[in-house]
């Protein structure tokens, strides 16, 4: 019996989690904060440049055309299995094309990419998330910092723009010409690139357009590698496509040196992909993109011929930085090296200077402009070896060569872009000083709770402690962090021995369901591949998407009906349609049958079209539907006027199909919405109030198995065996009657087990780049920052979200999921004025782990700040941290549970 | 807490939706009845043969050793198979140690145990609880897709560890055996009987094993499932010295 009474608990409570997450964001904004960069654009340091070609001062090259293919894999361009670019082949073989991999920094994504290719600095991890989240704001433009794009048309010169819009946000004002396309549209392959290439057209004619450099930016690749990975079905034809459009480029550039005027090429991809199609992180598929310089003047020899031999660490040719694009095309096209960059002017280009005094200049301009940025950034105490270097370079006496110069660059290089970080520290003290507060208070809260006023069993609410410290210690170890999963496994089958020794009763009956759980649980573990070590082939998901769609197709038509089903019978929608039948009196049966049917009709309806989407989705992504569901997929197009053509590469067919695609996903949605607002208004109205959370808990389920990956939905049929067997061992212990602390408590930790369990089964990991964008544009026609974020989390959290909103299910209405309407008496939602407290202890033990859990990894990041990974395993984890206390254990545990609890009610 | 009390505090299993505010509610969140435990409270007898002398398993860690020796690291399968001829050798004599030491306390049974049909017996037991066990440690997160000889070896081998002393022990009387699970006091009962300790330690042994695969150290012997062997068999001799102490 508490002292305070429940309003005052509540409010206690919600500044507990209010200053939870005001600390974690504080720590975020300290831990990620904006780079210090020069100011100013650079010039010269002599008043002559060094990159002339000739004693009038003309530059090397009189125009460039750079083309960005996304996610242009090293291997894409060079190897003999992967790369179809058989006319870049040619070229690099007759010495007009000069190849490299390049080194794009982790994280890989585009916009910090651009950043890195434009200004030559190395990226903020900022950067990475804004890319996601930040579409819409144009803070992040680089008119204030220093650019080889500012530099360029400083000099008078016309830059136009095709591609990624990206670009127009970085640079606003700065081209001639611009078309943009949107990045974020991942399903569209084909459109996105005609939109770019329709350009070329006028542009390539010199009657018709006047411009010094020409940046395309193509995203059909990623989009490709998004979808199908790198092995995909498209990924040839995209490939030929480049292919094509290269020689375009370069019989233009051939053209132009009849003329009189040299052109060169840069074809290179911003950053790889990993096995699967994603990029993010920092394998060596992401990091190792390709760069290849391409002109008739060069006569390169010495390159071996391509392609060449598959490799697996991606490195073919020589290695270069990424960033170190940027002094070379500063001296090739004769403009200052932009200030901030911190790129070394590629070795093999000094061969277009012929006199090695020039060499020298240029190599020296170059250690100039580092060494500028250097002094900024630290003070000539620190890192004497380099200030030894540097004044033995400057020393006029002696005779330094190139390639002494060229050590000195690379050792500078290494050191700028491994120290570019200065972290906020007012910020993260505060951030952690109000996590830890909020922790303590918690644990206090939690403790005198349970060792004072109840009369549960001791040993669940410690073990929940314990399990929760020894859980969050694992936020002091990058591999146990990259490895989470296994964690995970480990804890959940440790709480289920726990929960049967301490709570669930050991008897011959519950045997049956003892074994479901379990079979269920190991089913869940072997559906994907997840941590960042091993990846194996013999996953349930690979299975079924490589080898036996038509099973696949099957098992996700039996989770739809199965769906279906369970929101027809479990809940109260047929009551609460019913909408001429007292049931006081009675009724008339041909009422009650009226309601049936509307109610059957508008699920049957809406999991209807949530299914054909899918099935429109699976072959809008380059899959064959399989022969026995084929004459769905018809129906559909027939139903919209389209006839089945089998070339998907036929785009004008393609570009309907992803038409009807949206159309689906849209109208889906909103009958989906439609259902859950009518069984809201509906009993509302109608009074039918019991089964509503089940009902919420089962219309929430189809739109997330809508939102789920095809491979992934039928895990959901998993989901539900684990909930029902859960659920019968729940109720066994209710004979007697309910310790309802008691049934929270080992409700919570299960939740908490299965949630992130099933999060990781789904595929995904600790790392970006398995973040999933295929569900984030399900009905978005264009790209809407919020919409596109919500659907992004929900395809992400779809399991947890599930379980988060089930776990009130298994508290509040068991009797329900085990279909016993003789126990439906007894269960607890019918006692209203349990509600509040049953949610207020849920909360107190969630927030118990979410904040342990926070005092840990920020503590460990703040410990770690310098350790080599904190960028590669701790930030990620630090963002999907964030995501899980915020948006799961906030907005769904608590703010959409409070809208079921007490709003719908 | 008293039954009359118990059931005026039980929940009252009427749909009552507008009785109560929230502080009656308070009342029964925080108070909850709570009967599940009388059910138990009765004074079960252990019923376990005692031993004359503990029995610690020391000889295991020499076969782990042995094991290592003989290229455990880089031929897990075979050697698995061949250690196996030794654990089932060591587990019989044993085995009859167990027997020897169990033996002055029953009389009765003395004079009808066939000592060699007892051994042969629990061996083709042990050997066959093996597949439910192997069936167990899948569901409980082996791999299924890969190394399924090498876990179905371990599994033997932790058949013979677990449940070979425990069938001579007991004499494969079942009922006696599973009795022992109703004691109140199970796991003092568990530490303080050396076979019993080791055997539960064997399992626990084996869990903690599963612990420094993941980790990234990338060491021969995190090969699965050569840490959960050790763990296993390294659990064995501490579950023995561990009832030593209480």
């Amino acid at each position: 019996m508490s002292s305070l009474s429940l309003t005052s608990r509540w409010s206690f409570q919600l500044v507990l989690i209010v200053t939870h997450i005001v600390g974690l964001l504080f720590f975020l904004k300290g831990f990620f904060p904006s780079k210090v960069v020069l100011p100013g654009f650079n010039e010269f340091s002599d008043e002559s440049s060094p990159f002339a070609a000739n004693w009038r001062g003309a530059p090397q090259f009189d125009k460039f055309i750079v083309m960005v293919v996304d996610a242009m894999r090293s291997d894409f361009c060079y190897s003999k299995e992967r790369s179809h670019m058989t006319f870049l082949h040619g070229l690099i073989n007759d010495g007009n094309a000069i190849p490299f991999t390049a080194f794009s920094n982790p994280p890989t994504v585009t916009l910090p990419r651009l950043k890195g290719i434009t200004t030559g600095g190395t990226p903020n991890f900022l950067d990475a998330i804004l890319n996601i989240a930040d579409d819409n704001d144009n803070s992040q433009g680089l008119f204030n910092q220093d650019s080889w794009i500012h530099q360029y048309s400083k000099l008078g010169k016309k830059i136009n723009f095709f591609g990624d819009d990206t670009w127009l946000k970085l640079f606003p004002d700065q081209f001639g010409e611009t078309e943009g396309t949107n990045s974020f549209f991942v399903s569209d392959f084909t459109e996105v690139d005609n939109n770019v290439t329709r350009h070329l057209d006028v542009q390539l004619d010199p009657a018709k357009s006047e411009w010094d450099g020409l940046i395309l930016h193509y995203l059909g690749l990623d989009h490709i590698g998004h979808k199908g990975g790198p092995d995909s079905v498209f990924m040839k034809s995209k490939q030929q496509e480049m292919d094509t459009i290269l020689k375009r480029l370069y019989s233009y550039a051939q053209d132009s040196e009849k003329t009189g005027e040299n052109v060169i090429i840069v074809l290179m991809g911003d950053h790889g992909m990993n096995e699967i199609g994603n990029h993010g992180a920092s394998s060596a598929g992401e990091t190792n993109a390709a760069l290849s310089f391409i002109s008739p003047k060069f006569s390169h020899k010495g390159s071996p011929a391509a392609p060449l031999d598959d490799k697996n660490d991606y490195s073919y040719y020589s290695f270069v930085n990424q960033i170190d694009l940027v002094p070379t095309l500063a001296g090739l096209l004769n403009f200052p090296i932009p200030k901030n960059s911190l790129g070394v002017i590629i070795p093999e280009f000094l061969e277009l200077w012929k006199k090695d005094d020039q060499k020298k200049k240029i190599v020296k301009e170059n250690c100039k402009q580092l060494m500028n940025l250097f002094k900024a950034k630290h003070s000539e105490t620190e890192h004497s070896s380099i200030w030894q270097q540097w004044n033995k370079l400057e020393d006029k006496a002696v005779d330094s060569t190139i390639e002494e110069h060229y050590k000195f660059l690379l050792s500078v290089q290494e050191l700028l872009a491994t120290a570019a970080t200065n972290y906020n520290y007012e910020d993260i003290y505060l951030g952690f000083g109000l996590v830890v507060f909020s922790t303590l208070a918690v644990l206090i809260v939690y403790n005198y709770y349970f060792f004072t006023n109840s009369t549960v069993y001791l040993g669940l609410p410690i073990f929940f402690e314990l399990f929760t410290i020894a859980y969050s210690i694992h936020f002091h170890g990058s591999s146990l962090i990259e490895e989470e999963h296994q964690i995970w496994w480990l804890f959940t089958i440790l709480s289920c021995i726990f929960l049967g020794v301490t709570y669930f009763q050991v008897n011959r009956e519950a045997t049956l369901y003892w074994i479901l759980l379990s079979v269920g649980l190991r089913t869940l573990r072997a559906w994907n591949n997840s941590g960042q070590k091993y990846s194996s082939k013999y996953t349930i998901a690979s299975y079924l998407l490589n080898q036996y769609p038509s099973i696949l197709w099957l098992l996700i038509v039996v989770t739809y009906i199965g769906t279906a089903i369970i929101t027809y019978i479990q809940g109260g929608i047929v009551d609460s349609f019913s909408l001429f039948n007292d049931r006081k009196n009675g009724g008339s049966a041909d009422f009650q049958q009226a309601g049936n049917l509307f109610a059957f009709m508008s699920i049957f309806i809406s999991s209807s079209i949530s299914l054909s989407f899918k099935l429109c989705q699976y072959f809008n992504d380059g899959h064959k539907i399989p022969q026995w569901i084929n004459w769905l997929f018809v129906w559909i197009l027939r139903s919209y006027g389209v006839d089945l053509k089998y070339s998907i590469n036929d785009a004008a067919f393609k570009f309907k199909v992803q038409d009807i695609n949206i159309q689906m996903a849209r109208l889906s949605n909103y009958a989906i919405l439609g259902l859950l607002v009518s069984r809201a208004v509906l009993g509302k109205i109608r009074k039918v109030r019991s089964g509503l959370i089940t009902d919420v808990v089962n219309i929430a389920s189809l739109f997330l198995l809508q939102q789920t990956k095809y491979e992934n939905i039928p895990i959901f049929l998993v989901l539900f065996l684990i909930k029902f067997s859960f659920t019968k061992l729940v109720i066994s212990t209710q004979s007697h009657g309910i310790n309802i602390d008691q049934l929270i408590i080992a409700t919570t930790i299960f939740t908490i087990c299965v949630q992130n369990l099933s999060f990781f089964s789904f595929g995904n990991t600790n790392s970006l780049a398995t973040v999933d964008l295929s569900n984030a544009y399900n009905g978005v026609k264009s790209y809407d920052v919020f919409l596109v974020g919500l659907l992004t989390f929900v395809s992400n959290f779809a399991a947890p979200i599930y379980w988060s909103l089930s776990s009130f299910q298994i508290i509040l209405e068991p009797s329900r999921i085990i279909l016993d309407t003789s126990l439906q008496i007894k269960d607890l939602v019918n006692f209203q004025f349990l509600r509040k407290s049953i949610l207020l202890v849920k909360t107190m033990a969630s927030l118990l782990f979410y904040s342990i859990s926070a005092t840990n990894l920020v503590g460990s990041c703040i410990n770690l700040r310098f350790h080599l990974f904190i960028w590669t395993v701790f930030s990620p984890k630090l963002l999907f941290f964030a995501s899980w206390s915020i948006l799961m254990n906030f907005l769904v545990d608590l703010v959409i549970a409070f809208v079921i609890l007490f709003i719908f009610y | 807490m008293a039954r009359g009390k118990g059931g005026r505090k039980s929940v009252s299993f009427q749909p009552n939706e507008s009785a109560g505010n929230s502080d009656s509610g308070e009342i029964t969140n925080g108070d909850g009845e709570h009967t599940e435990h009388q059910a138990t409270v009765s004074g079960v007898k252990p019923n376990v043969p005692s031993l004359t002398f503990p029995i610690i398993p020391v000889q295991n860690l020499l076969i782990v050793y042995y094991m290592f020796y003989s290229g455990l690291t880089e031929n897990i399968a075979d050697t698995l198979f061949s250690g196996l001829w030794t654990i089932i050798i060591t587990q019989i004599s044993s085995g009859s140690l167990i027997l020897y030491a169990s033996k002055k306390k029953t009389k009765k049974a003395q004079d009808s145990t066939n000592v060699p049909l007892l051994l042969a017996g629990s061996t083709a037991i042990a050997l066959f609880l093996s597949i439910p066990l192997f069936i167990v440690v899948i569901l409980f997160g082996a791999p299924l897709a890969e190394h399924l000889k090498e876990t179905f070896l371990l599994s033997v081998h932790l058949s013979f560890l677990i449940f070979y002393p425990l069938l001579v022990l007991f004499k494969f009387d079942l009922q006696a055996f599973a009795h022992n699970f109703q004691v109140d006091n199970m796991y003092s009962l568990i530490f303080n009987h050396s076979v019993l300790a080791s055997s539960f330690m064997t399992i626990v042994g084996t869990w903690i094993g599963v612990i420094p695969i993941p980790l990234d150290w990338d060491r021969p012997w995190q090969q699965w499932p050569i840490t959960l062997l050790v763990g296993g068999y390294l659990g064995s001799v501490v579950g023995g010295l561990v009832s030593l102490i209480f």
